[in-house]
């Protein structure tokens, strides 16, 4: 059968035109990148965990639905504290479950911003945002800024779909009206592609954002930050002259800023000069998201709770404060005695004293694939791939809402989504606690 | 150890940390007034169960009858312990340990002595009085909640070890000393009050700042680029504290405003590159 309009449901950039055929085991996938291919063939991956597990003696061993199921529950209700961290690559249906467990246990939940774009979100609370849909950016945007993301590797369909080349009404000529300017420490695919490539020194955004605003109010950097950023300042006078002379610019902002040196501080800067920046043009900002929901966690956890990631419900009311309830933190101090881990390969991504602090608690996993995350936990249930096998929502780049439809079925019938299973967990916790 | 005696209670510690516990109960305010056995029974969270202080704390002495009289004296180490002296207004908390995050948030008045390290947000949004750690302290000293840009109101931090990130931000009024180094952002967003730093700082000193005063007596890794030479002095006589050498005299964060008001002096000999 062929379907159109697939989400992909790989990097932020939810891309809505993916064309799928699948018949018999086979896939057959148009318009994804490599890395939206490389998920939809997870449809037809060997490795697919179909059966739940439970470890017994540090063994797996297959076990039926209902005693895992009942095993998972047990395991939470029993915990002081139960951490729950909802990936990203499922969708907001599943977190919202998620979020609710959380607060009915008085746990700590929280999502893959908090070791990514965390930072970034705190420094929207710190700045405010200027934002605009990927749909303006596209038709408006003379001027695109790709400070610490290198969109040609990491959101591969960015540039062609929504950024550079593509047409808009007053960018007729796609990528010759446009100017791109690049920031990175690395001469980057992307930065390769650039006008201009400002490539400063690791670790030095924050100066070199400084020394920009400073020079938008008028005034000399101090010489200093020449030595530290690596960029001349007859340089960035130019840097800033276009970007106050552009009709609409565009700052798409990677992890080179949310998780280098300075982290909030740099996102802070980063809205605050796009702040400034209104002054003499239309300017925005917004992240090049890296999961296709990662975005959707701040979004549902923000109108359910009034944070972004991160919150702590032992008093019963949501509490949020980075660096004390965020998952490197309650790990790496040994805060919570139990996790709940959906869609998220958690352990290969933390500080390996988090990883193994993860791997010593009782905890539940669900997933598609073996990872190390699955190898630590106690229980896994096998997990639904969103946008294939189940429908919801996703959070594009730009915060936009977008719906998925689903085009096969889960190869089991214990659950039809990873809400579904988290629905059915919550029952049981319910019973026991 | 300390004698127990009138208008004192002594606190320690007897395990059961596994997950942390807040104890904002812990301060003279809650305990004056009342016996040893209402004290015992104060409730104490930890992670959303509560539980009664004595099953982490054997309790003895006597408390005073006001806050003022009212002494706190902990043997031993409460670093998993967060949020001991939150909103004090008079007496004094002595821990004889290490400290958890938290110690003494938004306190008005009174002492906080803490002998060994102390956690991350120590005295966050302070009003009054003065806390003092004679080891270490982590992140965000004095800073703000997050999101909040005027932090630390009055009162007087001295921590004379080192300190991490993000000390004194926000901070509005009011004094902090760090005799040892810091780490990144010290000052970020300071809009009053005084922050002094014997030691050497990493990057960011003074970012975002619109008034107040800091003094760096030791050497600047990366230097904040909104910042303006306007003088050279030699030593200085700020809020009864003195420094001795010479130093630069910056304005700034041009970065944050055009007509910053923010004055950072940075000792010029430690300093030859500025
Ligand atoms: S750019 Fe991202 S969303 Fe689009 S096809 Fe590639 S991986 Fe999927």
């Amino acid at each position: 059968m062929l379907y159109k309009n697939i989400v992909c449901p790989v990097c932020g950039a939810a891309c809505d035109d993916i064309i799928v055929e699948y018949d018999d085991g086979k896939i057959e996938v148009k318009n994804a990148c490599k890395m939206g291919n490389a998920k939809f063939h997870e449809l037809v991956s060997t490795h697919r965990i179909k059966n739940p597990m439970i470890k017994e003696n540090g063994k797996f061993r297959d076990a039926e639905w209902d005693e895992a199921l009942d095993k998972a529950a047990e395991i939470l209700a029993n915990a002081k504290r139960p951490f729950i961290f909802m990936g990203s690559e499922t969708s907001c249906e599943a977190m919202e479950v998620g979020l609710h467990i959380g607060e009915y246990l008085g746990g700590v939940v929280d999502s893959n911003a908090t070791i990514c774009h965390g930072p970034t979100c705190m420094g929207i609370q710190e700045a405010g945002l200027v934002g605009a849909t990927s749909g303006q950016k596209k038709i408006r945007s003379d001027v695109t800024i790709y400070w610490g993301s290198n969109p040609m590797e990491s959101m591969p369909k960015h540039m062609a779909r929504y950024a550079v080349f593509p047409r808009g009404y007053w960018t007729r000529r796609g990528r010759f009206d446009r100017t791109i300017i690049t920031v990175d420490p690395r001469r980057t695919p992307t930065a390769i592609a650039s006008d201009i490539h400002l490539q400063i020194k690791p670790n030095t955004d924050y100066e070199l954002f400084c020394a920009l605003m400073t020079i938008l109010r008028g005034k000399e950097p101090h010489r200093s930050v020449e030595d530290i950023t690596g960029i001349p300042i007859e340089m960035m006078k130019e840097v800033v002259e276009i970007m106050k002379n552009c009709n609409f610019g565009s700052i798409y902002v990677g992890l080179g800023i949310a998780s280098s040196f300075g982290k909030h501080r740099n996102a802070e800067m980063a809205m605050a000069l796009t702040k400034e920046l209104n002054r003499y043009a239309k300017f925005t900002i917004g992240a090049l998201r890296g999961h296709c929901n990662v975005a959707g966690f701040n979004q549902i956890a923000t109108y359910l709770y009034g944070y972004p990631f991160g919150l702590d419900f032992a008093r019963g009311y949501p509490r949020y404060n980075p660096g004390e309830f965020t998952t490197v933190d309650v790990l790496k101090e040994k805060e919570v005695d139990a996790a709940l881990v959906l869609s998220a390969d958690l352990v290969a991504h933390l500080p390996a004293d988090c990883g193994r602090y993860l791997a010593e608690i009782p905890m539940v996993c669900i997933d598609i694939a073996p990872c190390p995350t699955t190898m630590a936990s106690d229980i896994v249930l096998p997990g639904v791939i969103d946008a294939m096998e189940s429908e919801g929502t996703f959070y594009r780049l730009d915060d936009v809402p977008v719906h998925f439809r689903a085009f096969t079925k889960p190869p089991f019938d214990f659950t039809t989504s990873n809400e579904d299973t988290l629905k059915q967990l919550f029952e049981r916790i319910k019973e026991k606690k | 150890m300390c004698e127990v005696g009138q208008n004192k209670v002594v606190l320690t510690p007897i395990g059961n940390f596994d997950i942390p516990v807040e104890a904002e109960v812990i301060s003279p305010d809650v305990f004056a007034g009342k016996s040893l056995n209402e004290i015992r029974e104060l409730k104490v969270l930890q992670g959303p169960q509560k539980h009664k202080l004595s099953e982490f704390f054997e309790v003895s002495g006597e408390a005073g009858k006001t806050p003022t009289e009212t002494t706190i004296v902990i043997e031993g180490d409460v670093d998993r312990v967060k949020l001991i002296g939150y909103k004090m207004s008079g007496g004094k908390i002595v821990i004889n340990g290490n400290a958890g995050m938290h110690v003494g948030d938004e306190m008005s008045g009174g002492e906080i002595l803490v002998s060994g390290d102390a956690g991350s947000w120590t005295g966050m949004d302070m009003k009054g009085g003065t806390i003092v750690i004679e080891g270490n302290a982590k992140d965000h000293i004095g800073c703000t909640y997050r999101g909040k840009w005027r932090g630390m109101s009055g009162g007087m931090i001295h921590i004379k070890g080192d300190a991490g990130n993000n000390v004194g931000g926000g901070i509005t009024g009011g004094s902090i000393v760090i005799d040892g180094n810091v780490g990144a952002f010290c000052g970020i967003k300071q809009n009053g009050g005084l922050t002094v730093v014997r030691g050497d700082a990493k990057r960011a000193v003074g970012a975002e700042m619109s008034a107040g005063t800091i003094v760096v007596e030791g050497h600047i890794e990366w230097f904040t680029p909104g910042f303006e030479l306007v003088d050279e002095v030699d030593g200085l006589e700020i809020n009864g504290m003195s420094f001795e050498g010479t130093f630069l005299k910056f304005r700034g964060d041009y970065a944050e405003k055009s007509n910053p008001k923010g004055e950072l002096y940075v000792s010029k000999e430690k300093n030859p590159e500025l």
